[in-house]
């Protein structure tokens, strides 16, 4: 028990360094000599608490040592970043206004919130989990004995609430109670013309008057049922003219790949190997023509607010409530701002750029429409077009917006969103800096190659695919699902459960914690080693690689949870 | 009793979901709507009274 709590005091102090072959020698070293004098202090007769005190001791000073070593490299590291930070913010400085700086409140108050939250799921995990092991040590395992119970009775619960829906439900999976049923075209029409014949009765008897009424009554029908039949109808023009952006992206890329491909081999472009692309190419050419003539009345909705050269753009900032955003690639050298909403007396947004940056607002936010639009959606659609090359730093905020960016450069990247969904997709070739996207239920999509990636959320699923130097995950009921290459993991949830898959084996660390969620993380097949540190109070550790210190290499898994399941697994 | 029974199997195997327009508003298990509602039945009477004049949909999935 001891040579635990000893291993685990040693792995802390070696937790912020990184795993290289001679750090990883020391802690060894290390290790052994702590257990030595362990064992030591125990022949010469004194208990295993006292023992314990030495090695602590002695631990203290190689500690202070360690860190010492460790901050010089950082503290040259923080003067260089400080030095270039300096120089970029100078110019900013001069060109900062009173709104962009309220913009800027706003987004550390968010950020504050959304982190404060955070760091509490992620104290109160631990502080749960240490005051359920002190009651647990004192009863005797009794309430991991109850825990076990509990978790068996709820997968039971669920077998049998599975067959419970499936018989309520005619085996439909779930049982659906709608209130906001609208009546359909069909109905009203079929009502209207109950009202006419009951119209034609009354006038039959003589009462003219009654018979009017019942008549504009019909009318009434009749042409709410032709409103509604136009609400379909743009609605699933909508549908449709967001799936075209996808295509035409996607048309965009191919466009590139075979010019590429052209001007890289001095091969006949009809060449057997290309040919199948071309044929696609083309394919995707022709539906997406015939797509755009149906689309056409669409298109012509779409209007131009703001044109700007994309050669002085360093930043964009936006600031929306329930409008959507897409930024998308543009061609030529200029960034153009679209604007588009069913509704026209939706006011447009105001669009600016104040030196290098670039700035979207509502001119006066409806606090009421705001709220309500989180039940009904309104607003409309900003569409900014980005030349390809123009990496610049994007802040994006809305309240019920959702906010799609594919495709083009991107430096730094800060999303907020109160309850829209977020879908990231930089262009793959290029490795962004600091990405954080911070939701309360919205999804976070993210598909990134960046230095850094935090993902915040309350409620959202966050899905994440990124090769980075450190990912950060942390949300409350969200289900995780992040897959790449990166070197640190930091993964925190309370009820949610964690699905973490790694392409490349990580060299820093992985620190997964839960609270009910479950946690599984796939280590590929030809990992070198690992040591892996789990603990949980009722729920079942699975390690399908066997002994918890495996192979040669000494990359630190800490996972922890109260009652979710925990499984090591091969990918 | 069978009845009963069936209720007290959804009520700990399930996962109510409660959604607007486009929007998710509630993804819980159904014990805890159900100990949410037990604590504060006015709060539950409001929250059902939203659901319906807001014309939502109410989920019961399998957790």
């Amino acid at each position: 028990m001891m040579y635990v709590q000893i291993r685990r005091m040693i792995d802390e102090i070696f937790a912020d360094m990184k795993m290289t072959a001679e750090n990883l020698a020391l802690r060894d070293e290390l290790m052994d000599n702590a257990q030595e004098r362990f064992d030591d202090s125990i022949r010469r007769g004194k208990t295993e608490e006292e023992a314990f005190a030495e090695v602590v001791s002695s631990l203290g000073d190689v500690q202070s040592l360690l860190k010492e070593i460790n901050q010089e490299t950082p503290k040259k590291e923080e003067e260089e970043s400080q030095k270039q930070e300096s120089q970029k913010q100078e110019p900013h400085e001069k060109q900062e206004t009173p709104k962009a700086e309220e913009k800027d409140d706003l987004n550390q108050t968010f950020n504050k919130a959304i982190s404060a939250i955070s760091d509490l799921s992620r104290q109160s995990v631990k502080q749960a989990m240490k005051l359920v092991g002190k009651v647990d040590k004192a009863t005797g395992g009794f309430v991991k004995d109850i825990g076990k119970a509990v978790d068996k009775g709820m997968r039971d619960a669920q077998k049998a609430a599975g067959t419970v829906i499936d018989k309520w439900s005619n085996a439909k999976d779930e049982i659906i109670i709608d209130f906001g049923k609208d009546k359909t075209p069909e109905d009203m029409r079929r009502e209207a013309d109950d009202l006419r014949a009951q119209a034609v009765m009354k006038r039959a008897a003589g009462d003219e008057q009654g018979a009017a009424e019942m008549e504009n009554q019909a009318d009434e029908k009749e042409m709410q049922a032709d409103a509604a039949e136009q609400e379909a109808q743009m609605k699933a023009a909508q549908d449709m003219d967001s799936e075209n952006e996808y295509v035409e992206y996607a048309e965009n890329l191919c466009n590139e790949v075979m010019r590429e491909a052209g001007e890289n081999t001095d091969v006949d472009s009809s060449s057997c190997d290309q040919k199948p692309e071309t044929d696609h190419c083309e394919a995707g050419k022709g539906e997406s023509a015939s797509q755009e003539d149906k689309q056409a009345p669409r298109e012509k909705q779409k209007e131009p607010i703001g044109q700007f050269p994309a050669a002085g753009l360093r930043n964009v900032d936006i600031g929306l409530d329930a409008d959507d955003v897409v930024i998308k690639p543009g061609q030529g050298q200029m960034v153009e701002i679209f604007w588009e909403a069913s509704d026209s007396e939706c006011p447009k947004p105001v669009v600016f750029m104040e030196g290098h940056t670039l700035t979207l607002r509502r001119q006066n936010p409806d606090v009421f429409k705001t709220f309500f639009s989180v039940f009904k959606k309104e607003g409309g659609k900003v569409t900014i077009r980005v030349p390809h090359g123009y990496a610049a730093d994007y802040t994006v905020g809305t309240t019920s917006g959702d906010i799609r960016l594919y495709g083009i450069d991107v430096d730094n990247v800060k999303i907020n969103t109160t309850s829209g969904d977020v879908r990231l997709e930089p262009d793959t070739g290029i490795r962004a800096k600091d990405v954080t996207v911070s939701t309360v239920s919205g999804a976070a999509t993210v598909s990134i190659c960046a230095e850094m990636v935090s993902v915040n959320t309350v409620s959202g699923d966050p899905f994440i695919s990124c090769d980075a130097a450190k990912i950060d995950v942390n949300t409350v009921s969200g289900k995780v699902h992040v897959e790449g290459a990166c070197e640190a993991w930091n993964i925190s949830t309370v009820s949610g459960n964690a699905e973490l898959l790694c392409t490349v084996t990580p060299t820093q660390k992985m620190q997964i914690g839960t609270m009910s969620g479950s946690a599984r993380v796939a280590l590929p097949g030809d990992v070198r080693g690992f040591v892996a540190d789990m603990s949980s109070m009722s729920g079942s550790i699975v390690n399908e690689f066997g002994p918890n210190r495996y192979g040669t290499c000494a990359l630190p898994i800490h996972m922890d949870t109260v009652s979710g399941r925990l499984m090591i697994t091969r990918l | 009793m069978e009845q009963v029974k069936d209720v007290l199997r959804l009520i700990f195997g399930s996962r109510l979901i409660v959604e607007g327009r486009g929007r998710t508003f509630v993804k819980l298990p159904m014990w805890v709507c159900v100990l949410v509602g037990l604590s504060s039945l006015r709060l539950a009477l409001i929250t059902v009274l939203f659901v319906v004049v807001f014309g939502m949909r109410v989920r019961i999935i399998k957790a």
